[in-house]
């Protein structure tokens, strides 16, 4: 064999060391497995651009898709939004830390659709030039075009795996955990979100845990030539929704703490929001302002309290139904 | 296909069990070949007809060289083999970055001309299956290397999965005379070529992809203020996530090989225990390195000429290597950098002919030698010119104050811990083999050791990154 190929080198004992290893991983991971569900921590899906393709591959041409960011994902329920409009199809496509434009984009360009979009009114995303969070959901939306075979099965594998195995979660990776560790002294106590197979995110805050987020949560300064850029890409993409009897409808959704303070001190809503929907011409539902809305707990700030969607749920189905029946 | 995801699992288990089965040694190469097809094809299934217009082509011109009587005939083979070979590669990697350089200097003329629109996908490791294929008729045709008889066995050679799309660049003159006689892994490969295969795993899964991959992003990227401390950050973090990524991609298929019998060439060791810069091309992509010096720099003279012409072939080869990794001008300044590197060294190298013997100056040379290396790698991970130079003005400390962007103190400890242990163990052991070290450890310890990176390669959350190298 020529000389510069791989020295093959005999380890010594070695089904005895890889009998251990698999024994030592195993015993391990089944440990590591029980301490977690002893803890309360349930099996949960992991929030990937996949999760995202099948949805939106779902989506139906008449139906209601829900765009925006963590808020959103975590603030409607598409089962319950569902019910509340007597059974029209609702897809949950907003993506943590992105911003929806390309995938409005996306849906403008889908021939097929001609249903309803509530998009996400969120100053930060609107009026600022963003870091990434444009590239995040424009990735999400070109990975449903990968012509590749094999990552779709690979996502139903792993998403098999994720359903059943608690140490897959997210919150409970090992960089995560250290991160954790560091900033509170403690292992997590449980779960903090869990997602399910629609990509709905159940926000699980522990009851006595406030953690609002300081008010320098914004990217980059308000700029003039951002929102401008941005309204006329939203304007092009509203109208092709619209020229095919598509509707688009801007919703703000609960906020509160530094969070609220800072939007309202930057970007007052009663304001700003009227004035994108104008631009826009767009209807807008403000949470702020839906009658018979129930306390909604936003705990850090900008996600609601799993618990209180449901109903917060129902008041944004029964708004955006009375809504579009004025439209019609 | 990855290693590192579940598909891949049952498809080798699959390969495997039919390459250890009592079928004849013909059915089981159709099998590899089949298989290797189906690995390839699960990206882009059309890209395995290039795959097989490569194969088809070399074959045949192979035959018919070694046949030639003249030379000028076998010449004419081997220039349709180049042709054919490069072309595709040219076309598909180099064809946007040409066409945009071209309107570029016509504009800088006067001449405006758009470029039409290369709207193509780069077919994954198209750079290194052009190179395995093209050591077979460049081998043939120096009448170093018989022409194969046998089209199955040459594309084996061509597509064996393990080895495609990222090498290690395994030569026909390996490869080839290891399909003459039936291969199967004895129970000492196999216990190996596991052993390689999780470590491999761990370095990409654990290091590069669960801790060093998230800071690079944020420090590289594009429109960013960098801080001193940041640039440094996500420099290092990135000198550590390319080496665990492709050593980590090279182990896989070291060990995937070796299961099903074969052996591949080694392509890393310990890199950053380089002393200078020709130690380090000893040791970093050595298939590529010594694929270049035996196609490339030895071709153009190598050092048998004058001084002068020896650095310009040096120089030449650099280049020629930087711009094989990505049709981009910052690929081909990483190249001129180590180019220059290369040459001041020969320079030096006059003064001090020897590696010294006392550790402190040898540990100096280390460090300067990887440190010098760091600044070449801010030109391969930055995606334009601005954010590289941003980057290296940051580094020399012209950057602007500001907080920074890596707002993870865990995260960024992490990465320094990691970069630390990657340096270590590579000084460590820089003049024997890891396998070496793996065999003096007792079977409980290094059992301990594997099961550990086990338990680490399921909670590292590394996800499923594609293999920094695909993309050459």
């Amino acid at each position: 064999m020529p000389s510069f190929i791989s020295s093959f080198r005999t380890l010594p004992h070695g089904w005895r060391s890889l009998a251990i290893a698999v024994g030592f991983a195993l015993c391990a991971l089944a440990g590591i497995e029980m301490f977690w569900r002893a803890r309360g921590f349930h099996p949960t899906l992991t929030n990937t651009s996949w999760l995202w393709c099948e949805t939106r591959g779902r989506v139906a041409s008449n139906g209601v898709v829900i765009l925006g960011s963590s808020r959103l994902q975590t603030g409607l329920d598409p089962v319950v939004l569902s019910d509340t409009l007597g059974g029209r199809p609702v897809s949950q496509l907003a993506i943590v830390g992105a911003n929806p434009i390309p995938a409005l984009l996306d849906l403008a360009n889908d021939a097929s659709f001609n249903g309803v979009v509530l998009f996400e009114y969120m100053p930060r995303r609107l009026f600022t030039p963003d870091f990434g969070s444009t590239e995040r959901t424009a990735a999400f939306v070109a990975s449903c075009r990968d012509p590749s075979v094999i990552a779709p099965i690979e996502a139903k594998l792993e998403r098999e795996l994720e359903q059943r195995l608690v140490i897959l979660n997210d919150d409970l990776q090992f960089v995560a955990l250290a991160s954790f560790f560091a900033h509170h002294k403690r292992l997590p106590r449980h779960e903090s979100e869990r997602l399910r197979p629609d990509r709905f995110t159940e926000m699980l805050f522990p009851e006595d845990e406030h953690t609002p987020h300081a008010p320098d949560v914004w990217d980059a300064p308000f700029t003039g030539t951002a929102f401008e850029e941005h309204l006329h890409e939203l304007h092009d993409a509203i109208a092709k929704i619209k020229a095919r009897g598509g509707k688009v409808v801007l919703y703000r959704s609960p906020i509160s703490h530094d969070i609220l303070a800072d939007e309202e001190a930057r970007f007052p809503a009663n304001v700003w929001l009227e004035r994108t929907a104008r631009a826009l011409d767009v209807p807008a539902i403000d949470y702020a302002t839906l009658p018979g809305l129930p306390p909604v707990d936003t705990p850090d700030g900008e996600h609601p309290r799993a618990r209180d969607v449901p109903a917060l749920t129902r008041v944004v189905g029964q708004a955006l139904a009375s809504l579009l029946a004025t439209e019609r | 296909m990855v290693f590192n995801s579940l598909v891949f699992v049952i498809f080798f288990a699959v390969v495997a069990a039919y390459h250890h089965s009592s079928a004849s040694w013909r059915s089981k190469k159709l099998v590899l070949l089949v298989a290797s097809y189906v690995f390839y094809g699960a990206w882009n299934p059309p890209f395995v007809l290039l795959l097989w217009a490569s194969t088809i082509l070399d074959f045949y011109c192979a035959l018919a060289m070694e046949r030639s009587k003249t030379v000028p005939r076998r010449k004419l083979f081997m220039g349709l083999s180049l042709l054919g070979n490069l072309g595709m590669l040219g076309y598909f990697k180099y064809g946007h970055f040409v066409a945009e350089n071209v309107s570029h200097i016509l504009h800088v003329i006067g001449i405006v001309w758009t470029p039409p629109a290369f709207d193509l996908v780069l077919p994954v490791g198209i750079s290194f299956y052009t190179f395995h294929t093209l050591s077979y008729t460049l081998d043939v045709y120096r009448g170093e290397l018989a022409a194969r008889r046998s089209i199955v066995d040459f594309a084996v050679a061509v597509s064996f999965f393990p080895q495609l799309v990222a090498g290690p660049i395994m030569r026909a003159s390996s490869f080839l005379p290891q399909l003459d006689h039936e291969k199967r892994g004895s129970a000492a490969q196999w216990s190996n070529g596991l052993t390689l295969f999780v470590i491999g795993l761990f370095q990409k899964m654990v290091l590069a992809d669960g801790i060093l991959a998230p800071i690079v992003d944020v420090s590289f990227q594009p429109d960013g203020t960098h801080s001193f401390a940041d640039a440094w950050l996500g420099t290092l973090s990135f000198s550590g996530q390319i080496f665990f990524d492709f050593a980590g991609y090279s182990l896989c298929a070291l060990g995937i090989a070796r299961c099903l019998g074969f052996e591949l060439v080694d392509n890393f060791k310990q890199p950053y225990g380089a002393y200078g810069f020709s130690d380090f091309w000893r040791r970093w992509h050595i298939s590529l390195s010594t694929w270049l010096r035996d196609y490339l720099y030895i071709p153009l003279g190598g050092n048998r000429g004058t001084a002068r012409r020896t650095e310009i072939n040096l120089m030449l080869t650099m280049l020629i290597g930087g711009l094989w990794h990505g049709a981009s001008w910052s690929f081909v300044v990483w190249g001129g950098l180590h180019g220059a590197y290369l040459v001041i060294e020969r320079r030096v190298r006059g003064l001090r002919p020897a590696e010294p013997t006392q550790f402190s100056a040898v540990a100096m040379g280390i460090l300067i030698t990887y440190v010098l290396t760091c600044f070449t790698w801010v030109f391969f991970r930055a995606s334009d010119f601005t954010t590289a130079w941003e980057m290296v003005r940051a580094m020399v400390g012209f950057s602007t104050p500001h907080p920074g962007q890596v707002s993870s103190i865990v995260r960024g400890l992490l990465c320094v811990l990691t970069v630390i242990g990657m340096l270590v163990v590579h000084v460590r052991i820089r003049k024997t083999h890891m396998e070496d070290v793996l065999a003096a450890m007792s079977p409980v310890l290094r059992g301990s050791l594997l099961g550990l990176m086990l338990v680490a390669i399921v909670i590292s959350g590394g996800g499923q990154r594609a293999f920094i190298y695909f993309q050459f």
